[in-house]
């Protein structure tokens, strides 16, 4: 993945401008509920030994995806949290209590899981997620679980709009980006391609109809000559979007913006290539399109549209192109065999998050950890992540890229667009 | 409002899908018609052909070989499935038989996960099946339409194989009259493992075909069981020919609609389904 | 009987949260399996559609609750009252069928609910669903653990005792003739058509109680409940435990909750480990617990007569 000098300044003035921006707006907002400490999260900061938690062991359940189409997604939960947990065991662990991390299965019954993992395994913490339906439920019972719950995938807006910021459940937090990546800010992208009437096509749950809605309120702000000439909305599970395409293409819409995810994502695109999608449509948005597994699945066959497919995730291992994320993409590169998902990265934050906020609280009472883990500024693989204190929200940016294939094991992005997180995330109070 | 070329393109998707739930319910039916087993654990097989024909493409490069072990590895799978564990369950209700199979699918869906990953797997087109024909916007691969004669000509295979071989005819003894056959010296016990056998291949067929025009990951079966049990009860049960008029007509009528009614489109095909049954319980071909 | 009823009534007593939760969700599946008994064990119908009821139970709880009423005792009422109207409905139309068309029937029904609940975002919330099921209400405050366990747990001895009484009565009687000799029944003056319907709504109203009770103890409802994939766990309970006998569903519920919670802890293959289990149970006992229970309590009561006899000769 070489980089010539010019990509590099520009990524580089866009991860600096980005932070810069989104710090002073933060900054700005609430200056005294921004702390001013840095975390930095690499494997060489040192702990204080004189500071001690009340338990040897610090554990941690796990709950993703195990089974079924999307037990991939579970998988690299696990990953990045395996990870985390082995470098900072390696390192002393946490004050010098040791990290357990106990996985369970969100598909197998997930409020029993949650219950199960705080009541009979004894966790401190609840970590992952990936179904937004599932975060909503757990989400639910927090306050009677007591324990913090850090989201690292499922990416409903109502998780930290609607229970932390409107009812007040402040043991949940979320690291990773959530549906905004997918709705709006793919509107800024498509603003700037020189096409004006857009189809859709999303998968019919919250998630499809959010990002869709979304995308159109969006777009038609910044760019009101714009029209919605056609969608579609193939149920959770499709495995087959052949009539769905069809359809499409009978209409006259010139680009395709899709926030399918996952297996269905390289079904989509390898039947968009088949039935002609990628004659039709001259630039293609895929809001999930560079999460790994696709990446891989796809390969060099990832189809290119005339103006570009572009995409994006909740962490893309390119960017930022700092020390931390190189270093971390490598170290992952080793441990896996593989490059870093996105919910790896993500899930990985979240246990260095605990891990920095427990240091700072010096016990293991949810509520105080809570309160220091709000405001944090987290040096992260991703960036910078803000965690705002009004919805418990990370603030970071993830970049939008064109599709180029280079010869690499997977394809690459080109012309990365970066936009200040504060600028695309919505903010309080979200009417 | 919507023009010949949406029409007809849309037209042979849905011939392609039907064509694709009527193999899965062939299988099906035909061990249905025979044993009086709903084998649950039937797309489970079709799509653990899949796996298979990944496997033997992946190793040998070679299309044939690949459709051909598929075909067979499934069929001894279900006639393995049929000698361990269903034979145990014949004089069973109905419904725990189908318990069993629901327990076995949950099982073969896991092998999946364990044997090939959690990752999705995919075969590329055969060679000269690429491409397609333009028909208006969309191209109508040449795959699409070449799973569509080979379920037609499963269709003759089969109706030839029941109605005209001495194999077919001990097979619709068996199935008429399973006492009667005993006394006439035909162990029905064999023919059920032998129907098992020839279901399950047909499910690996299917599970073949699938493969180049679908990325399969595990668990995939579970979201066409239903609509081949649909397809099945639909047509009336045991009836082959009513399956394949059926299964197209679904693909083709639900393919259909998301032309029209894109956002009901599932949800009016139960809705026609349950219309169909009120008004014809036996299905629209079975006999009372 | 009284037994179970003092076993789960002492539960909340040990403390242990995550047992009294798995409490309230086994009573709370006993109730929607003993219902659906009504129809598959007494009256022979296999229904893939209960989900429908159970989540119209939920939903009315979860709307009355958030928007009109803010207490959870009104809620379940509500939810077992209005539930009426669709077990009526569905009953009238699908009840003139039998077997597989019947279950074909139910299915359609309970995935067009499954596709409404979805569909009509502004009012379910869609797939994220309806948040924030109160426990504490206008008339009753059942926050804690305990308290809403024994708040179920006062339907469960209600609706169970009620559902004994029909099963003893005539027209659980007549029900379950609808099972044996149903041609018989028309003959001595009685409606085929009236007696299903009418077992048909006992299982609907109860397992929409079994939702509404879901819905508060969740917090939360979503739409797969009314997927066929839920719709199957009744059955499935009945299977397990034995549909013959009063007490199967019950048995099988239990049974059910214990292995999920078993099989879960191989978070890896938890749905490999309980596919072996299916398999083991039907291999093994031919007919759920119940019936393997029983076959084997009068085989050793013949063992001990037997021996008795023996001795005494």
């Amino acid at each position: 993945m070489a980089l010539d000098r010019r990509d590099f300044l520009k990524l580089l003035a866009a991860g600096v401008g980005g932070f810069v921006v989104g710090t002073a707006l933060g900054y700005a907002a609430k200056p005294s509920e921004v702390r001013e400490v840095l975390r930095e999260v690499t494997v060489t900061a040192t702990t204080p030994v004189e500071r001690k938690l009340p338990k040897a062991t610090v554990r941690i359940g796990v709950l993703g995806i195990r089974s079924g189409l999307w037990a991939t997604y579970g998988e690299f939960i696990e990953q990045g949290a395996r990870m985390a947990a082995e470098e900072i065991n390696a390192r002393g662990g946490i004050l010098g209590s040791r990290v357990e991390l106990v996985f369970r299965d969100e598909q197998a019954d997930v409020v029993k899981q949650a219950r199960e993992l705080v009541d009979v395994e004894g966790v401190d913490f609840i970590v992952g997620i990936d179904s937004s339906g599932n975060a909503m439920r757990v989400g639910g019972i927090v306050d009677e679980l007591a324990k913090p719950l850090i989201v690292t995938h499922a990416a409903t807006h109502r998780l930290t709009e609607e229970l932390v910021y409107k009812q007040g459940k402040k043991l949940i937090f979320r690291t990773s980006v959530p549906v905004y990546q997918d709705g709006i800010l793919a509107a800024y992208i498509a603003k700037d391609l020189p096409v004006r009437k857009w189809a859709g096509i999303n998968g019919d749950y919250e998630f499809g109809r959010v990002s869709w809605q979304l995308f159109q309120e969006t777009l038609k702000k910044l760019r009101p000559d714009v029209e919605f000439v056609a969608e579609q909305w193939p149920k959770f599970g499709t495995e087959d979007f052949r009539p769905f395409i069809s359809a499409l293409l009978a209409s006259d819409a010139e680009a395709l913006f899709t926030s399918i995810w996952a297996i269905e994502l390289v079904t989509l695109q390898r039947q968009l290539v088949e039935m002609g999608g990628y004659r039709k449509f001259k630039a293609v948005i895929s809001t999930l399109g560079y999460s790994m597994d696709v990446a891989y699945a796809l390969g060099k066959d990832y189809p290119v549209a005339e103006l570009g497919t572009w995409v994006s995730g909740r962490y893309i291992w390119l960017y930022p192109p700092t020390s931390i994320n190189k270093e971390f993409v490598d170290r992952f590169k080793s441990r896996w065999g593989k490059l870093p998902a996105y919910s790896s990265e993500t899930t990985y934050a979240a246990i260095y998050l605990i891990k920095a906020a427990l240091e700072e609280a010096v016990t293991l009472d949810p509520d105080a950890v809570a309160k220091a883990m709000e405001g944090m500024l987290l040096l992260t693989p991703a960036g910078v992540r803000w965690i705002r204190p009004e919805d418990h929200q990370a603030v970071y940016e993830v970049p939008y890229g064109r599709i180029a294939h280079k010869g690499a094991e997977v394809p690459l992005l080109d012309d990365l667009k970066a936009v200040p997180a504060q600028m695309y995330y919505r903010h309080p109070p979200f009417t | 409002m919507i023009d010949l070329d949406t029409f007809l393109s849309q037209l042979v998707v849905g011939l392609f899908r039907g064509s694709l739930y009527w193999i899965l319910a062939a299988g099906l039916t035909l061990i249905f018609g025979v044993t009086r087993i709903l084998n649950f654990a039937h797309a489970a097989i079709l799509v653990t052909g899949s796996y298979i024909t990944y496997t033997i493409y992946v190793s040998t490069g070679s299309y044939v070989l690949a459709f051909l072990g598929a075909i067979i590895a499934c069929g001894l799978l279900g006639a393995v499935t049929e000698v361990l564990l269903i034979r145990r369950v014949y004089g069973l209700d109905p419904l725990y038989q189908l318990l069993l199979t629901f327990g076995v699918t949950l099982v073969v869906n896991e092998a999946q996960k364990l044997v090939w990953g959690k990752g999705s797997v995919y075969v590329p087109t055969p060679e000269m099946l690429r491409g397609g024909v333009a028909v208006g916007a969309v191209t109508v691969s040449y795959y699409t339409v070449f799973v569509v004669i080979v379920g037609f000509l499963l269709l003759l295979a089969l109706h030839y194989f029941i109605n005209m071989t001495m194999m077919g005819l001990r097979l619709r003894a068996v199935w008429r009259d399973p006492v009667m056959s005993e006394v006439l010296g035909l162990n029905p016990k064999n023919y059920y493992t032998l129907v098992f056998f020839l279901g399950s291949a047909i499910a690996g067929l299917g599970g073949a075909l699938l493969i180049p025009a679908i990325t399969v990951g595990p668990g995939l079966g579970d979201h066409l069981i239903v609509l081949a049990f649909i397809v099945v009860v639909l047509a009336g049960l045991g009836n082959i020919v009513g399956s394949y008029i059926t299964a197209l007509a679904i693909g083709v009528t639900w393919s259909l609609l998301t032309l029209v009614t894109p956002e009901l489109d599932i949800v009016i095909l139960y809705l026609i389904s349950a219309l169909i049954l009120m008004v014809r319980p036996q299905g629209l071909f079975g006999e009372r | 009987m009284i037994l179970v009823y003092v076993v789960l009534a002492l539960i909340p007593l040990t403390g242990q949260r995550f047992y009294i939760y798995l409490g309230s969700l086994f009573m709370i599946y006993a109730i929607f399996a003993l219902s659906y008994n009504v129809l598959f064990g007494y009256a022979r119908l296999v229904s893939f559609g209960h989900g429908l009821f159970f989540a119209w139970g939920a939903y009315a709880t979860a709307l009355t609750t958030l928007n009109l009423y803010r207490d959870p005792l009104v809620g379940v009422l509500v939810g077992i009252v209005t539930a009426l109207i669709p077990s009526l409905v569905v009953g009238f139309l699908t009840v003139r069928h039998t077997r597989i068309y019947f279950a074909i029937l139910t299915l359609a029904f309970g995935m067009v609910f499954y596709s409404a609940l979805v569909k009509l975002r502004w009012l379910t919330g869609g797939t994220d669903g309806l948040v924030g099921i109160p426990k504490r209400g206008v008339i009753l405050d059942i926050s804690s653990p305990q308290a809403y366990y024994y708040f179920i747990l006062a339907f469960f001895i209600v609706s169970t005792l009620l559902l004994y009484a029909i099963s003893r009565s005539s027209i659980g009687l007549l029900i379950r003739a609808l099972g044996g000799n149903e041609e018989r029944l028309p003959f001595l003056g009685y409606s085929v058509f009236q007696l299903r319907l009418v077992a048909f709504t006992i299982s609907g109203v109860g397992s929409a109680l079994a939702g509404s009770l879901y819905a508060i103890l969740m917090g939360v409802v979503t739409p797969d409940i009314s997927y066929w994939t839920f719709s199957a766990e009744p059955l499935i309970m009945c299977l397990v435990g034995g549909f013959e006998h009063f007490m199967g569903p019950l048995v099988g519920a239990f049974v059910i909750v214990v292995l999920t919670t078993i099989a879960a802890r191989f978070y890896e293959v938890w749905m490999l480990v309980l596919g072996l289990m299916v398999i083991g149970i039907v291999l093994a006992f031919r007919g759920g617990f119940t019936g393997f229970l029983e076959t084997t309590w009068n085989l050793a009561r013949h063992m001990v007569v037997a021996r008795g006899g023996a001795s005494k000769s």
